[in-house]
């Protein structure tokens, strides 16, 4: 039977060591220049900052009337979102059509990316989902 | 001035500090983040979100903890929180050309000739697996430091960092046979 420290160098190597570990991951080196985050950080900061304080600025009055409003659009939904959504209450789906949608390449950042279609067999309605390419 | 003098100045309205913040951990930020996305592009997207994000939570930081620390979990959470949206994704993508057999779906477009980085070891492993090799390897952190930022047990974080040098060791031996 083998001792423990036999065992334990047997099980060190089916272990990456740290060196490997270090070759095998991207340091901060390998990286070269990294974008500044900054601008586009203070743009989205201040766009938010505004949103903030036009509702913490606005009268009480436009806050109630704002209040209202959206209570009311809820109301509405709730009495006639139901006759809206109800399944089965769609009209009857037209002949599909024999027009294919169809993309031969896309970038996104002037780099290929991946992209998908959609076509739903009810509404004749066409989705396109593009995303980076991994 | 330390990371948390930083954050204090920062929480009664002192921006500019939290560009001292951002300069000192960008290129942090960046590797943490392709090191789990295998990214770079993506990496970059994350890293401008989660430094927005960091901000907007700079009120429910502990003092008493490392800002490091902190901003590496927020990080790392929101990279792994892409990842999960993008499987789930798949994952819809996958049912609906089942249900939806006559649905047409493009071919994906040719990818990129050129990769400036090399992920072929990190592509492998799981995300988690991925950040505790990262953090181990080219931070110095012990696994109770890996299980700070990745929100488990010292033990669960172990187990991480011992399944990504398995598999990390695994294939260095393939590709070591394959070049015989």
């Amino acid at each position: 039977m083998p001792d423990d420290k036999s065992r334990v160098e047997e099980c060190g190597d089916d272990l990456a060591t740290l060196d490997e570990a270090r070759r095998a991951t991207i340091s901060r080196e390998r990286l070269g220049d990294v974008k500044d985050f900054w601008p586009e950080f203070v743009t989205a900061a201040d766009k938010r900052r505004s949103i903030k304080l036009v509702l913490i600025g606005a009268r009480p009055a436009l806050k109630w009337a704002m209040g209202a409003a959206g209570l009311l659009v809820l109301i509405g939904f709730g009495v006639f979102g139901p006759k809206l959504f109800r399944y089965g209450s769609h009209p009857p789906a037209p002949e599909r059509s024999t027009i294919i949608f169809r993309i031969d390449s896309v970038k996104i950042d002037e780099k290929p990316a991946q992209a998908f279609v959609f076509q739903t067999q009810d509404q004749g309605s066409t989705f396109v989902w593009v995303e980076k390419q991994l | 001035m330390t990371d948390n003098d930083l954050v204090r100045e920062c929480l009664v309205g002192k921006m500019e500090s939290y560009k001292e913040l951002m300069d000192r951990y960008r290129n942090h930020a960046m590797a943490i983040a392709v090191n789990i996305l295998a990214n770079r592009e993506d990496a970059e997207d994350a890293c401008q979100e989660a430094f927005l994000k960091a901000y907007r939570n700079l009120e429910g930081f502990d003092a008493n903890r490392s800002y490091k620390n902190w901003f590496y979990a927020l990080l790392s959470n929101h990279c792994l929180d892409i990842i999960r949206k993008r499987a789930r994704f798949k994952g819809f993508l996958g049912r609906f050309r089942h249900e939806n057999p006559a649905a047409v779906i493009a071919p994906p477009a040719p990818s990129a000739s050129f990769e400036e980085l090399d992920f072929r070891y990190l592509r492998p492993l799981k995300p988690k697996e991925r950040t505790a090799l990262f953090l181990w390897s080219q931070e110095g952190y012990s696994t109770a430091e890996i299980a700070a930022v990745l929100g488990c047990s010292p033990n669960t974080a172990g187990v991480h960092l011992y399944r990504a040098r398995v598999k990390l060791k695994t294939l260095l031996k393939e590709e070591k046979n394959a070049r015989r």
